[in-house]
């Protein structure tokens, strides 16, 4: 079944969460932004940079009250913010992955989503580096599935 | 790097080690693959670049396309020679192999260095880089492979006879590297790629291949560290790299929009004299940025464009209603430029936010350095247009600058706007000045001779000089303004209309203007005229008819029929296969539409998030 998200144009896989700011739209916004399908869709065509500063400015535009939720948008963000750095194989690399494995562990409140993220990813992108880095991010996320992780990840063709 | 040159024991037992000496991000190899960036269509920095995305965009068609640009870059411009290998130890099976960096600097490599350069080259493009080992008694042979789809089954180690599968699959493109390389004359540039096809087919041949790119994943083995000065002291320019030049393709080309925006500019000496004013006061003003401030319209685009066509200062431009906002445009750009033009010693550019005002700082410190003395200039247009995260400098402009380093910005008027910094002069383009009703004269005088407007102030009665006065008033000192009201003159409209009929500024001229459209057919103008400029001026960057007529439910004819009525007040620039997209010419159109014919637009932002929204199955359809 292919991903919902591919359906939109370029124009809307890059825009639609401003103009749901503009709108002040926070639970779709919120919605899109926490959709695997959303996040697999759009990190295929733009850089991932351009994700995470889109968590930013929706962390910081969403107002106080029902709807605002900038810790979901936080950890997103710098979830994708480490991934990007993995990707871009730094000599720092190792370094950001376990960073990110680190930190991801302390967002407990967040853990359920992340690891759907995590699960959702590993099974659909094909960027070797960055399915490392889920799988690295997922196994500290839930150290109990990390056989179902190896497997994910092995059958996308990685390597532990 | 230091210490003894690489070797490489070449059997399939250490087959994997082979991945350490394909090299990413050398600077050597940056620079060939920058220079094919135009055939690859890629940069190779920061680009939406990825295997995945070539292979759902492209295909292998496409992916094959950019290995042969690759390979064609490669050939015809370095010079580079085969050199049968003497470095193969038969008592020990050590191969002493080079570093990309090292063939590049020799010009000679054998065919397992040349086959490392190419797999480098294809690794920094993104592509997938797989080795290829032949063997037979007496001999062997290196080869390069690029995948050219995610294997089906991904092996880090493969036979040779799951190359040859692969290759039946066209899974997987082989290439003969002695073939880009001098003393080939006449060789075609297909050949190659038959040739190493046909001996990966041989018979007589044995062997085996490493996926690199699974051998990295694996971290049992890493590629070595790519060359760079100051480690490598060989490494510098005059001896081949690394080449401040590679980051040229990563400068943003602001030259058509520049030239727009200087189109009959006249005047402003005294805002140029005023500039130099400061930066002439180094005990007083050392370092620091010069804010001109202004309504829209009031020419301060045109100014720093002048500014930069005139004196070549570094540049960006935030042009918000072409989605040009980011900071990580601006900082990719001014970085890179500093980079080129001081020839600073980086191959890179920032990329992280959080390091960025260090980073530019110091790019801007090492180019003050080259200076000698002069001051350095960085011209940022529309700081008002730019991203800013709270508590930030819009796009994250450093606290300090280094002495003698000035950033001259422009921004609309108001504390929003205005950057918090150690040290800032501000210079104001006040409508009502002197100044620039000096300038708004000059520019008017200089349109008076065409045919259109001397009909109409023949008509009229009017003479140059009370015609001048006339607009200098009504104009309030706003260029954009201008811009409308001679060109709709000069095009025969205001026929009817007397001097003083004249609009009032530049919003009621926009107020008016909407009126007259409306006028014309209210229900159509409602229906069609309206959704589709709106939804432009709503829009982040340009768009297609097609795109618009998706997100308004017209027909593209109509589309099309509103933006040819409108094209005064459009900007049209080409997308992917020259389709020609569209958006608001001005800001201060936009503005006008926002503030006074749908508040905030919201009507027009909810059009195109609500089409969106319907396309993601199980998505409720927006709010009701």
């Amino acid at each position: 079944v292919s991903n919902p998200c591919a359906a939109l144009t370029k124009y809307e896989l890059r825009h639609l969460p401003a103009h749901l700011t503009d709108l002040g739209w926070w639970e779709d916004l919120r919605g899109m932004l926490s959709d695997p399908n959303y996040v697999v869709a759009r990190v295929a065509v733009f850089p991932l940079a351009e994700l995470v500063a889109c968590y930013r400015t929706a962390g910081t535009s969403c107002p106080a009250g029902p709807g605002r939720d900038d810790a979901v948008f936080r950890c997103y963000g710098q979830t994708l913010s480490r991934l990007l750095a993995y990707q871009a194989r730094t000599a720092e690399d190792h370094e950001a992955v376990l960073d990110l494995a680190e930190h991801a562990v302390t967002l407990d409140r967040r853990r359920p989503e992340l690891v759907d993220l995590c699960r959702a990813l590993l099974e659909s992108l094909d960027d070797w580096n960055v399915l490392y880095g889920v799988y690295e991010v997922l196994t500290a996320l839930d150290p109990a599935d990390e056989s179902g992780a190896m497997a994910s990840f092995r059958r996308k063709g990685g390597a532990v | 790097m230091s210490g003894p040159p690489p070797v490489w024991v070449n059997d399939r037992e250490h087959a994997r080690d082979v991945a350490r000496f394909v090299i990413e991000g050398d600077p050597y190899v940056n620079h060939l693959v920058a220079g094919a960036a135009d055939e690859l269509r890629i940069l190779t920095h920061y680009e939406h670049w990825s295997f995945a995305s070539a292979v759902a965009d492209g295909g292998r068609e496409a992916l094959a396309a950019a290995v042969e640009a690759l390979y064609l870059h490669l050939m015809a411009d370095h010079q580079l020679f085969y050199e049968f290998e003497l470095a193969y130890d038969v008592a020990t099976g050590e191969q002493r192999v080079q570093l990309p960096a090292v063939t590049v600097r020799e010009r000679k490599g054998t065919c397992i260095d040349l086959a490392l350069l190419f797999l480098s080259a294809l690794a920094q493009a993104k592509l997938a880089p797989v080795y290829v080992q032949l063997n037979r008694p007496g001999g062997g042979h290196a080869l390069a492979a690029a995948g050219l789809a995610p294997p089906a089954k991904p092996k880090e180690l493969l036979t040779l006879e799951e190359v040859r599968d692969h290759l039946k699959e066209d899974r997987l493109l082989v290439v003969e590297c002695t073939g880009f390389v001098q003393g080939t004359p006449g060789r075609q540039h297909r050949v190659p790629f038959r040739e190493a096809r046909e001996l990966v087919e041989g018979p007589s041949w044995a062997g085996w291949a490493v996926d690199v790119h699974r051998t990295w994943e694996g971290k049992e083995v890493t590629p070595l560290p790519p060359c760079a000065p100051p480690e490598q002291p060989w490494a510098g320019r005059a001896a081949g790299g690394p080449d401040p030049n590679a980051l040229r393709a990563a400068v943003r080309p602001f030259a058509a929009y520049i030239r727009e925006k200087t189109r009959d500019f006249v005047g402003r000496e005294w805002a140029f004299r005023a500039i130099d004013r400061l930066l002439g006061d180094r005990a007083r003003f050392p370092s620091g940025y010069v804010l001109i401030t202004g309504e829209p319209g009031i020419g301060k685009s045109a100014l720093a464009a002048r500014l930069v066509q005139e004196r070549g200062y570094v540049h960006h431009f935030n042009i918000a209603v072409e989605g040009v906002r980011s900071w990580r445009e601006f900082a990719t750009n001014v970085c890179a430029q500093l980079i080129v033009r001081y020839q600073l010693p980086r191959n890179w550019v920032p990329n992280d936010k959080s390091t960025n005002p260090v980073t530019l700082k110091e790019l801007l410190q090492e180019a003050a350095d080259r200076r000698k003395g002069e001051p350095l200039m960085v011209v940022i247009d529309a700081l008002d247009e730019a991203e800013r995260e709270e508590g930030a400098n819009p796009l994250s402009l450093p606290f300090a600058l280094p002495d003698g380093v000035y950033v001259v910005a422009t921004t609309r008027p108001g504390d929003e706007y205005r950057p918090s910094v150690s040290s800032m002069e501000e210079l104001a383009l006040d409508g009502t000045s002197e100044d620039n009703r000096r300038d708004v004269r000059a520019h008017v005088a200089a349109r008076l001779p065409r045919p259109g407007i001397r009909a109409w102030l023949r008509a009229r009665s009017l003479g140059s000089e009370q015609f001048t006065e006339l607009l200098c008033d009504r104009s309030q000192g706003n260029f954009m303004y201008l811009h409308f009201v001679l060109r709709a003159i000069e095009a025969g409209e205001f026929q009817e209309e007397g001097p003083e009929a004249l609009p009032r500024g530049l919003r009621d001229y926009y107020r008016r203007h909407w009126e007259k459209m409306r006028r014309r057919g209210r229900r159509r103008f409602d229906q069609v005229y309206r959704p589709v400029v709106c939804v432009l001026a709503a829009a982040r960057e340009a768009v297609s008819e097609e795109q618009v007529a998706e997100w308004t439910g017209l027909e593209e004819g109509q589309v099309h029929q509103v933006v040819q009525d409108w094209r005064e007040f459009l900007h049209q620039e080409r997308g992917e296969g020259r389709r020609p997209l569209y958006r608001v010419y001005h800001a201060s159109f936009r503005d006008y539409l926002q503030e006074e014919v749908d508040p905030g637009l919201k009507t027009y932002h909810a059009l195109i998030a609500r089409s969106a929204l319907r396309k993601v199955r199980g998505r409720k359809e927006g709010r009701a």
